[in-house]
């Protein structure tokens, strides 16, 4: 719960409603709808105080490569098949860094958008892979690439 | 249950206007569809989706300004026996279920008739109308359910005149639904239900299948449900 002063006008508000939606019908199912609608309010304010809404994968790290975020990943999910470590949005916007600690080959994929760079350098053809040696940094740039993946992982290649 | 033709032929009555209003609206985009020649700016099948868009959006709202309008006239005088709250809720629910499937799926199926003769590897109708009725499940049929309820909850506080914070708040609750939806939804989504999958394979890209997850479907409808029992309720409790 957070007690800005807004806040607790909001709570006092919603309190206010609750008596007179409560007081204003003889109908119980309808008094029990109230209630149901400012929880659903009250439950909705108090969801958007605490955690931030926002479509950002911040980044991942594991023994053989690191890899950070300032990218909008619209439908985004992340995960590990098969060794291969993955994150695939179905709208991916801004920039990624990758950062191997040891050699890692790295793969994206992606269809429609504004395109993808490498280092700055514009790719074609809808996928590339790339081996990074120990230390080695990949600076990736989606311009609102419309399903894309990037895979990082051992043995990858555009089949 | 005896009164439900009769009450769907009410509201058939009630909203005619607006029945003719959405042919009109289909016929024009089959008319705009059959015209569609290419420009300097556009291929034809962006402005077939895009005439598509515009049709959905507009037909959209008008079968949500419909479905206000005639759940304000109250057309049950002319019965004989008065059913109960639930018949009238059903039967409201049922017409204007159908009359959006029906909507939606004309539209698809102009949109895909389209399509198939100008996109190579489009994939087939079974696959268009899965996705259509996924919609339709997981949107159209909830939102019709709580806008039945919300008018039944608005009218029970006509006699205290606080119709206005009523319909405030339930205007303002559909938003923390729709959050809970979401919540819950991305959750369970998967977790024990093997996943419908359209295929995109035909379209020879890297497009990965649509996977559509049947759990908020079942939420979906479950709620549905749950809200048109409970609009009922608040229906007799209004008129006893």
């Amino acid at each position: 719960m957070n007690f800005t002063f807004l806040n607790l006008v909001g709570y006092a508000l919603l309190a206010v409603a609750a008596f007179l939606l409560w007081r204003g019908s003889t109908s119980l199912s309808a008094r029990l709808v109230s209630v149901g609608f400012l929880g659903l309010i009250l439950w909705g304010t108090l969801s958007s105080d605490g955690a931030a809404e926002d479509n950002r994968f911040r980044g991942y790290r594991e023994d053989a490569f690191q890899i950070s975020s300032r990218a909008d990943c619209l439908g985004c999910s992340t995960g590990k098949r098969e060794g291969v470590w993955f994150v695939r949005g179905t709208v991916l916007d801004g920039v990624m860094v990758l950062k191997a600690e040891q050699v890692v080959a790295y793969k994206v994929v992606w269809a429609g958008g504004g395109g993808v760079y490498l280092d700055g350098q514009p790719q074609a053809g809808g996928c590339f892979s790339r081996e990074l040696a120990p230390q080695g940094i990949a600076d990736l740039r989606f311009e609102g690439a419309l399903q894309a993946r990037l895979e990082v992982g051992p043995g990858l290649s555009c089949g | 249950m005896n009164a439900l033709p009769t009450l769907l032929w009410l509201e058939l009555r009630k909203s005619q206007s607006f029945v003719m209003v959405l042919a009109g609206i289909l016929l024009l985009t089959a008319v705009g569809l059959a015209r569609l020649t290419a420009n300097a700016l556009n291929t034809p099948e962006e402005e077939a989706v895009v005439l598509f868009s515009l049709a959905a959006v507009i037909g959209g709202t008008l079968l949500v300004v419909a479905l206000f309008i005639s759940a304000r006239q109250d057309g049950a005088g002319l019965l004989l026996s008065v059913p109960g709250g639930l018949a009238h809720q059903v039967a409201r629910f049922v017409y204007w279920g159908l009359l959006g499937a029906a909507f939606a799926l004309t539209l698809a199926l102009l949109l895909w008739a389209y399509l198939d003769r100008t996109v190579p590897g489009m994939p087939g109708l079974g696959s268009v109308l899965t996705f259509v009725f996924y919609g339709l499940g997981l949107v159209w049929l909830p939102g019709v359910a709580y806008l039945l309820l919300a008018f039944s909850y608005v009218q029970s506080y006509q006699l205290s005149r606080l119709g206005w914070l009523a319909g405030l708040a339930a205007f303002l609750g559909f938003f923390g639904l729709v959050d809970v939806l979401v919540e819950v939804g991305s959750k369970v989504a998967y977790a024990a239900l093997p996943p419908v999958t359209i295929s995109l394979q035909s379209l020879g890209s890297r497009l990965d299948d649509i996977r559509l997850p049947l759990e908020p479907l079942l939420l979906s409808l479950a709620l549905a449900a749950g809200l048109v029992v409970l609009a009922g309720r608040v229906w007799d409790e209004v008129e006893a």
